[in-house]
């Protein structure tokens, strides 16, 4: 329940609809109350053997019943929009909060757990604010009005009549809370299927070339069979839930059959009370059963409050760094020592190195030495230990995310398109708006312009999710296109392209010259063409830095560059010979 | 998922046809559907009992003042609700159980039917579609049968029988009932018009929202180094207020609904007791009829919801069943030889004058032929969209050619049984794929092989160290992101798979993207342990890869423009020649 408190001022923001809304539903619930009496005086009447209060009393219930319509839609509107309000509310906050949340925390969650938190625990955390609400009000008075008047007519009879009542109240409550976990088994197996024909129709070449149809399809058999048996399981839930509320609900009007045909028959009761007191049974039962619903709704609510909390307050990558502007671009690392987390090994280790300002610099690696690490320290993306980056003389961590990143632009290797247009995927490079011409020059620069030709819609022309439609080597250089439209003083290239072949990376990078003059630039890469033009080179080792210097006097060292550029040559003399 | 897509063909009218053609599905289970049709009767007629019983206790030992009497009617009124509340929850159970029965046979047989489809319809066909049609359109269908279907008839049979069940109490009280009849009909379908065209808006509205979160999730890193924080979630906030407007719209149809339904019903008692007052006056209705008679008005008006909200079941239901039926009639383009040929493994491929294009206009490969002997190693190079890896779809009859002849060991083919033909081959593609499942699996892939081969083939081709590193070994779990395995362990173990099999040819479409020198040693010795003794056709970009080939075939805009050794081509100082300096110069 506790977590649920955090819902109270997005709820506080809507009071005066709360209000409103609530006042509507306790009217109706009072004038729902009032007809059972208006309904008794007019038995009772109707006993004595006179119809001169009929017309009058008809005519009341009548506008009772059209007063309480209205008051319900009232308050029912009022409080669920309400609700829809307090969701919109608190999703635009989820997802800002996303947007400002430290990076590491989309390691430890997947993109379908952070999904699932701000569609589906956002639902059930609406139910709470908002039916529950209503629920909650309408019927405590109802019953507590409608209890108090039974009570008045015959105390033993209301006892009775109470016993189906309750029953109901815990069937609901009981069976709801099994429902639902039955429900997650079931979406859960569905979710299941879901990857398994996602794999199946997306590897649809593999699955024919390796003649796997048969093992597939007797795969996809075996969870489809665990779906029926999961669905047959929720199912005998639901039909046994429903049969016992059938029953109960049904056997209220038994009690007072029983119990109030004896009293009509010793006298204690009038025919009027017994017909008043089936009025009020009638009215009892759905608020009953609203009630065991909101027992388990705000149960659940709770639970994905939680989910929706953890969110809210984890840590965000801002820590409250003085804002200043960066310059130039001196980097500088001092003896660095990193891991994602304490459990893992350093990802880099007494890495020490300083680039001046316009300073050119490649760096070489194996997979998983560490290239990548060093390009997401320095876009704040990762913190290092204080005192071990620096730029402009300061420490990185104190330099505030925004003012870090205006500094410089990268291009990554797995560039992540938008589904837009081109010139909207580039112009989102751009700090603010980003003319026309603007775009098309960044795109002239990484050799996208050749491309454009080949869309109906030239630069307009709208990509697929993610940028399905286009192939690695445009994925890759839309994402230059987009690093260049930024003129920062510093510049990340890593491994950009790639998926571009030699020939046009060579052009390429040809071209990148002007728009290097006098910026700080860092390139990581594994071709050999695009290392010999480079002035400085950096070679990474298992997270340390294990050579620094010109193309020609690592080879003249003879250490791991040297041995890396020997396996080339030895390629190369292998087929000049013979 | 798919939002649009869900919806697409929605306002058609029922058709019958498709409804027998999903009544098929019922008839193994025709126990079922009886089942549910039974127990519907039973159960309307178990909780019609209840107010007969109330009328004659109310008329009989109540009047009377005959207390044993009240009992024995007290007990039979508990009998049948008892029997209404077993019956009513069977019915529950029973059709939903029937309705997943009945899917379970279709979805398994939408999937089967998929399995046959070829290459080529996946690549017309967006993924995420194909799996609405088995996940979410299927799923639709079982509520078509549970909800739709029975549901339509339990309660237009409720309908009836409270009707009849009126009308024999008492005539004049069932037409002042019948009287309100019209309000609450035009209340259901202003509710069932308006309803479904609200949660479709939202619907639209909410998958719009995720995509977008989605993208947003993938981009994460994107969106901050570029500063884009601001105007992302401005874009987001107005998606989210889109949803809210759509979610507001179904409050109000829902508010406007119940309250509504409920003021009809009101109406109607009202009515009922003005009426039933001056009956019981002038002597023509009894008190007991009065309260049974408004017990049945009670329920009289239940109906009419559901009954809106069943109709629309039943129509979204409908068009998954359109399009579920649409895709069970794709029929394969490619179609198998009715008596397969199955000449003996040698080896021997041939390319007669092929040519082909993916989508029947642009061509990718022109009269295209070359002839390649068993134990041959031949290299393809060329420039990219030379029409390379198109070369080897052909091979594998992954696509059919517009025209000429693919032969495999001297059988076009389109006369193989496809399966029997791609275990002639083994394949080692650009990007590994590996089946969720075990390492072994993977490397089995359905086959029959006793364990220690396929262990001589992972040793054969230098992947013991990547198994040995796996948590379980060969038994280790392929997760979704492939268990952290490099591109390059990838391709040694594609290899072992390769290796294992046995197959008389070897097909590969060399990776192009760079593994680091030792892996690619690594690699590089794998294949040629590989390639011994087997005919090879290989997609090349490296140099030493292509060092291994017997001769060299050279693809240029589609066409075979030059072929011959290494050393041949260089002296020719053509294509290849350019190839060769390009990259590897």
């Amino acid at each position: 329940m506790r977590h649920l408190a955090r819902l109270w001022p997005y709820i506080r923001r809507y009071r005066s609809a709360y209000l409103s809304g609530i006042a509507m539903v306790l009217l109706g619930s009072a004038f729902g109350t009032a007809s059972p009496f208006l309904i008794k005086a007019a038995v009772d009447g109707l006993e004595a053997g006179t119809a001169a209060s009929l017309g009058w009393l008809v005519g009341a219930l009548a506008m009772l019943g059209a007063a309480k319509a209205l008051v319900f839609f009232r308050g029912r509107y009022s409080i669920v929009s309400a609700s829809r309000e307090v969701e919109r509310d608190l999703r635009e906050d989820f997802y800002r909060k996303l947007t400002r949340l430290d990076v590491s925390f989309f390691d430890r969650h997947s993109s379908g757990d952070i999904h699932s938190r701000a569609v589906n625990d956002m639902e059930s955390v609406r139910m709470v604010a908002g039916i529950s609400v209503m629920i909650t009000a309408g019927s405590s008075l109802l019953l507590l009005l409608s209890l108090a008047a039974m009570f008045a007519i015959d105390a033993g009879l209301a006892a009775a009549a109470m016993v189906p009542l309750l029953l109901v109240c815990a069937v609901t409550a009981l069976s709801e809370g099994r429902i639902y976990a039955q429900s997650e088994r079931v979406q859960d197996i569905l979710a299941e299927l879901s990857t398994l024909a996602q794999e199946n129709f997306s590897g649809a070449r593999v699955v024919r070339a390796f003649a796997r149809e048969t093992t597939e399809l007797r795969r996809f058999s075996y969870s489809s069979r665990s779906y029926l048996k999961a669905s047959l399981a929720l199912a005998l839930t639901r039909g046994a839930a429903w049969g016992l509320m059938v029953l109960l609900m049904e056997a209220t009007l038994g009690v007072t059959l029983l119990l109030g045909g004896l009293g009509i028959i010793r006298g204690t009761l009038s025919k009027g009370d017994f017909v008043a007191f089936t009025a009020y049974q009638f009215m009892l039962v759905w608020p009953v059963i609203g009630m065991g619903w909101v027992v388990t709704l705000v149960q659940r609510g709770a639970a994905c409050m939680a989910r929706i909390n953890a969110v809210l307050d984890a840590p965000e990558e801002e820590h409250g760094a003085k804002p200043c502007v960066l310059r130039g671009c001196r980097i500088e690392f001092r003896d660095l020592t990193f891991r994602y987390s304490e459990d893992r090994p350093p990802a880099l280790s007494g890495v020490s190195f300083t680039l001046e300002p316009g300073e050119r610099a490649a760096v070489v690696g194996r997979t998983g030495s560490g290239k990548s690490t060093l390009l997401q320290l320095l876009l704040g993306l990762y913190r290092p230990p204080a005192g071990t980056v620096f730029l402009d003389g300061r420490d990185i961590n104190d330099i505030p995310r925004a003012a870090l990143r205006a500094a410089m632009a990268c291009a990554p290797q797995d560039a992540f398109l938008f589904s837009d247009t081109l010139l909207s995927n580039i112009a989102f490079g751009a700090e603010g708006e980003a003319s026309r011409e603007a775009v098309l020059a960044a795109a002239e620069a990484s050799r996208l312009s050749e491309d454009l030709d080949a869309f109906p819609g030239g630069i307009d022309q709208v990509i697929g999710e993610r940028g399905i439609t286009l192939s690695g080597g445009q994925r890759q250089r839309t994402s230059l296109a987009r690093a260049l439209l930024r003129k920062p003083p510093l510049l990340l290239l890593d491994d950009t392209l790639s998926s571009v072949d030699v020939h046009t990376e060579a052009a390429i990078l040809q071209r990148l010259d002007p728009h290097l003059e006098g910026r700080t630039c860092i390139l990581v890469t594994h071709r050999f063409s695009s290392l010999a033009k480079a002035r400085r080179i950096l070679v990474l080792d298992e997270g340390r830095l294990v050579e620094d210097g010109t193309h020609d006097a690592l080879l003249a060292s003879k250490g791991f560059y040297a041995r890396l550029a020997a396996r080339q040559r030895l390629e190369e003399d292998l087929s000049s010979a013979s | 998922m798919n939002a649009h897509d869900e919806d697409e063909g929605l306002d058609q009218a029922y058709d019958w046809r498709l409804l027998r053609r999903f009544l098929a599905y019922a008839r193994p289970h025709w126990g079922w559907a009886l089942a549910c049709v039974a127990v519907v009767f039973a159960g309307i007629g178990a909780e019609l009992a209840g107010p007969f019983l109330l009328r004659a206790a109310i008329d009989g030992p109540v009047s009377r003042g005959d207390a044993a009497g009240l009992l024995i009617y007290a007990g039979g009124f508990f009998l049948a609700v008892f029997a209404a509340g077993v019956l009513r929850g069977l019915e529950q159970y029973v059709s939903e159980a029937a309705g997943q029965r009945m899917v379970y046979d279709l979805r398994t047989g939408l999937y089967g039917h998929l399995q046959r489809l070829d290459v080529a319809f996946f690549d017309r066909n967006p993924v995420g579609r194909l799996i609405t049609r088995v996940t979410n359109d299927v799923e639709n269908l079982s509520e078509m049968f549970s909800s739709g279907l029975v549901g339509l008839l339990s309660n237009s049979l409720m309908l009836l029988a409270l009707l009849a069940a009126m009308a024999v109490m008492d005539l004049r009280l069932t037409l002042v009932v019948l009287a309100s009849v019209p309000l609450a009909g035009v209340l259901a379908a202003w509710f069932r018009v308006h309803a479904r065209q609200a949660h479709r808006d939202s619907r639209k509205a909410i998958a719009a929202l995720a995509a977008y979160l989605n993208e947003s999730l993938g981009g994460m890193k994107t969106l901050r180094i570029f500063n884009r924080q601001e105007s992302c979630s401005e874009r987001f906030r107005v998606k989210n207020d889109e949803f809210r407007d759509k979610a507001v719209r179904i409050a109000f149809v829902y508010s406007t609904f119940w309250p509504g339904i409920e003021l009809v019903t009101t109406l109607a008692v009202v009515l009922l007791l003005w009426v039933a007052g001056r009956g019981i006056l002038a002597g023509w209705l009894s008190f007991g009829s009065f309260v049974a008679f408004w017990y049945l008005v009670r329920k009289f008006f239940d109906p009419f919801h559901e009954l809106a909200e069943k109709y629309n079941i039943l129509q979204a239901a409908m068009a998954s069943s359109e399009r579920i039926f649409r895709l069970l009639d794709t029929a394969p383009r490619q179609r198998a030889p009715a008596a397969p040929s199955c000449p003996p493994r040698r080896g021997e491929i041939a390319f007669e004058d092929v040519c082909f294009s993916y989508d029947g206009r642009t061509p990718v490969l022109r009269d295209v032929s070359f002839r390649v002997r068993p134990g041959e190693r031949v290299a393809i190079v060329g420039y990219t969209g030379a029409g390379k890896t198109s070369v080897l779809s052909l091979l594998l009859r992954l696509y059919d050619a517009d025209s000429g002849r693919v032969l495999v060991d001297g059988a076009d083919v389109r006369d193989h049984d496809p399966g029997e033909l791609r275990r002639r081959f083994g394949m080692v593609f650009q990007d590994v794929f590996l089946f969720s499942g075990t390492v072994e699996e993977n490397l089995r892939l359905g086959e029959d092989m006793p364990l220690d081969s396929l262990e001589r083939a992972v040793r054969l081709v230098n992947a013991e160290p990547v198994i040995a590193r796996l948590p379980k070994g060969l038994s280790s779990k392929v997760h979704e992101r492939g268990m952290s395995l490099s591109v390059g362990e990838r391709q040694l173990l594609s290899f072992a798979r390769a290796l294992a099999a046995d197959p008389p040819i070897l097909v590969l479409d060399e990776a192009t993207s760079s593994v680091d020198s030792e892996t690619e040693g690594r690699i590089q010795e794998a294949l040629s342990r590989v390639l011994a003794g087997r005919t090879a056709v290989i997609v090349a970009h490296r140099l030493s890869t292509v060092r291994l080939a017997d001769r060299i075939l050279v693809l240029h805009r589609g066409e075979l423009r030059e072929q011959g050794t290494h050393e041949e081509l260089l002296r020719l100082g053509g294509l290849y020649e350019k190839l060769y300096r390009l990259q590897w110069g």
